[in-house]
């Protein structure tokens, strides 16, 4: 009986606490619901790069990539000298932290060591550790980075641009802990409240430097389900949601109630072989086959409604390298059975294929898509044999370098084209585990490392581009975009370039 | 009631914990690495490895279980992986809204359930039962996640008579008790038909018309009582089916309960947050076990669970 009334109390908390929770957006409230949410505060301990997305919104980096280029944010202006090894920046005076300090040279250097440091938690530290050797405090405004080679990829990486600055004296008074609970940054937006798991609201920062933002409040929500999402937005309970395709994305479409704007370029997709399992694709006749069995502007069409187009190059149009003027590999299932036969594959020939059965955000709706590919591949006579991989399995197997006979590749935050050359092109690629390995590419790979002239480190890059368009040592398959559905109440908002992570909130204005 | 037959079921209780413990641990382990998932994609091997040996991964899966478990006894679940705080107070904190949940639910199913399964019985081969069979069928082959969109489709989205998803009002809490609840109701209403069914054809139930008691005592008193085990049993099944729907229903509906968070605990391979949410959850379904054991003992005496 004691247990019976025990259980009882409990209802009724339970059910107390439900009628003291509310949830409805306010007038100058803006509620986005989204499948990924993540609490990772702390700029300087990054786990995954879906950490950005939190973090964008309570801190500034040195400087921003847009569509128009490099664009100064903390750091007004900067001069490399030294053969490339050494860069002065001027930052921006009169910024204050969200806690009321001024925003100094010191802070840059604290944050920037911790990013750097041996025991860091950062997970994009490498580059950081390999590239500065010292990192110098001339005057409250200007800083030195003390490098020991030239680095030109830092102005043209994302990741680099987007490491926010956090305020040394309060870091160091509350410590890692601390701080991953109250964050304190120079961004338009301050952590309101989070509840793990759930959802984090941030509220506007009154004194921030590049103008307070239009909206109080904004609540991220996690809303795991795609159906939710969508008719959370037809119901006005979210004003801004994500990761909606296909069918869904048609219907909003089609309602025209409300809207979809793109954060262009979020990633690219590729096609890629076994070498040692597949040796047939070694011949290029095989590769290009298999890029004209497959419609990749039907599977745009109809599978990634839009949001995706099919690829001329691994290299986005946003990406730092891109050569314009490239052909997409024309559909033309009997040239492909051609090609097939006069590299001598028989009809009927068995390949494994790795399915993601999730998406990643440089490719929605992956699992139909390569099931559409795989489909494709039979079309012009081979035999598919679909191997099913979650994420977790899927990262597993190309870690080990357990790539089936053919399998496809996603690279996200495409801004500096030597990051994709990196992961999928070289002999040393993580994701390509060896499968290719051109000579020419790890030449172009290292002499882009050290060209500190900015128009001919383009120039290696596009000329890797060239080649590997001839050479088809990965099928591109499409530039996607990341769509956000917006409801009535928003008036404007356009996000920035990338991945969808620089949402630029501060930005949006409402009816 | 001897307390004997309490302190027996309580030990059994305490052990089948324990395996619990086991099999989650071992199958979270199986599941794969959370490394892998967490890691961006440049992380090199001995990034790999650091972050392993930050959540004591690293370390012999006999080792880790000793860890594990010699902490749980003290109710420490470790940091969730994920989001960075304390596993058991993100399931402490989310378990009212799975109890809230879980009691409207049932509440709803068992509102639904046993009348229909009660007329059923009473009006066998009518069209009134042919409808309940219907009702009942359609409830237990139609998916809880299905069922779910199709209530925000019809009620939220076009209906506009209900929130679509959250917590907050008691609106909320409409649409997914109504889908956890249905579930459940189709097998109980199943249920509660044949028993009554089997009671109705009783001899005592033929002397007591025969002794012109009134129709509706014989039905709710002397039938539905005696009918009452296979219900009560059905019943506390049903109570883990909820537990299990929960899964699905609150992430449809975007309820803050355990089975979300556990949900996506299995898939960021949040080893400490699957761990404290499936054993909570183990643990309430023993419990209710154990209750209705207890129960089953009072509403018939003959039953005794003890060796002779």
């Amino acid at each position: 009986m004691q247990m019976l009334r025990a259980a009882s109390g409990f209802l009724v908390v339970a059910i107390c606490a439900f009628a003291s929770v509310g949830q409805a957006a306010d007038k100058n409230e803006i509620v986005v619901a989204q499948p990924v949410l993540r609490q990772q505060f702390d700029p300087t301990v990054l786990v995954a790069t879906t950490d950005f997305m939190p973090q964008d919104m309570i801190y500034d980096g040195l400087f921003n990539l847009t569509e128009d280029g490099i664009t100064p944010a903390l750091a007004l202006s900067w001069v490399i000298s030294d053969e490339g090894k050494q860069i002065d920046f001027t930052l921006r005076e009169g910024v204050t932290f969200q806690n009321g300090d001024p925003f100094t040279a010191e802070d840059v250097k604290f944050t920037l060591d911790r990013v750097r440091a041996s025991d860091s938690k950062h997970a994009y530290r490498k580059p950081f550790q390999d590239a500065i050797k010292d990192i110098v405090v001339l005057a409250p405004n200007k800083i030195r980075f003390v490098l020991t080679g030239p680095w030109p990829g830092y102005f043209t990486g994302v990741r680099n641009a987007t490491v926010g600055m956090v305020p040394k004296n309060y870091y160091e008074k509350v410590g890692p802990e601390g701080f991953q609970k109250a964050p304190i940054g120079t961004g338009p937006f301050k952590l309101k409240g989070s509840k793990a798991g759930e959802w984090t609201e941030f509220s506007a920062f009154d004194d921030y430097w590049g103008g307070r933002p239009n909206v109080d409040l904004v609540k991220k929500l996690l809303v795991k389900e795609e159906f939710t999402r969508y008719a959370m937005l037809t119901r006005n309970e979210a004003d801004i949601v994500m990761g909606i395709s296909g069918p869904l994305l048609s219907k909003i479409r089609a309602d025209g109630k409300a809207r979809i704007i793109f954060s262009k370029y979020s990633g690219t997709s590729g096609f890629y072989f076994n070498k040692t399992s597949f040796p047939e694709s070694q011949d290029p006749r095989v590769r290009l086959a298999i890029g004209h069995a497959i419609d990749l502007k039907a599977i745009a069409n109809d599978i990634l409604g839009g949001v995706c187009e099919p690829a001329s190059s691994i290299f986005t149009p946003a990406t730092f390298g891109h050569l314009p003027g490239l052909d997409i590999i024309s559909y033309d299932p009997e040239k492909s059975k051609k090609l097939l036969a006069e590299a001598g594959i028989k009809p009927g020939m068995e390949l494994t294929d790795a399915i993601h059965t999730a998406s990643f955000g440089s490719l929605p709706n992956a699992p139909a898509v390569q099931e559409a590919i795989a489909g494709y591949l039979e079309a012009v006579g081979f035999k598919i044999k679909r191997e099913p991989y979650d994420t977790g399995a899927w990262l597993k197997m190309m870690r080990a370098g357990k790539q089936p006979n053919i399998f496809y590749g996603p690279s996200s935050i495409p801004d500096d084209g030597s990051a994709t050359m990196e992961s999928w092109f070289l002999s040393t690629s993580p994701w390509s585990s060896g499968n290719i390995s051109v000579p020419e590419y790890d030449e172009i790979f290292k002499k882009q490392l050290v060209e500190t002239d900015v128009e001919k480190r383009r120039g290696l890059l596009q000329g890797f581009a060239r080649e590997e368009h001839t050479r088809h040592a990965g099928l591109p398959l499409f530039w996607c975009n990341t769509p956000f559905a917006i409801g009535p109440r928003v008036k404007e908002w356009s996000t920035s370039l990338g991945s969808g992570y620089q949402m630029n909130l501060d930005k949006l204005t409402l009816n | 009631m001897s307390s004997r037959f309490f302190y027996q079921r309580f030990v059994q209780t305490v052990l089948t914990l324990v395996l619990l413990s086991m099999v989650v641990f071992g199958l979270a382990r199986l599941s794969g690495d959370p490394v892998l998932i967490m890691a961006p994609p440049e992380a090199t091997e001995a990034q790999l490895e650091e972050m392993r040996a930050d959540y004591g991964l690293d370390r012999p899966l006999p080792v880790q279980y000793w860890r594990f478990i010699s902490r749980v006894a003290q109710g420490d679940f470790g940091m969730s992986i994920k989001w960075n705080v304390p596993a058991v107070d993100i399931v402490i904190e989310r378990f009212p809204a799975t109890l809230l949940l879980a009691t409207t639910s049932m509440i709803f199913g068992l509102l639904l359930a046993l009348p229909v399964g009660i007329i059923s019985a009473v009006k066998r081969d009518t069209w009134v039962d042919n409808f309940g069979k219907i009702v009942a069928l359609t409830g237990q082959s139609m998916p809880t996640f299905w069922f779910g969109i199709l209530l925000i489709l019809v009620f939220a989205v076009y209906a506009r008579m209900l929130p679509t998803s959250g917590y907050g009002t008691i609106y909320h809490l409409i649409l997914p008790s109504i889908t956890l609840g249905g579930f459940v109701a189709a097998s109980i209403m199943r249920v509660t038909r044949s028993a009554m069914l089997d009671a109705l054809e009783s001899d005592y139930i033929r002397t007591a018309r025969s002794k012109g008691v009134p129709e509706w005592r014989v039905i709710m008193v002397h039938a539905f009582k005696n009918g009452a085990i296979p219900i009560l049993t059905i019943t506390a099944l049903q109570a883990a089916t909820i537990l299990r729907g929960a899964v699905v229903t609150e992430t449809v509906f975007v309820w803050p309960g355990i089975g979300k968070i556990a949900v996506d605990a299995v898939y960021a391979r949040d080893f400490p947050l699957v761990q404290a949410s499936v054993l909570t959850m183990g643990g309430v379904f023993l419990v209710i076990n154990l209750l209705v054991d207890f129960i089953y003992v009072y509403l018939d005496p003959r039953i005794s669970y003890l060796k002779k």
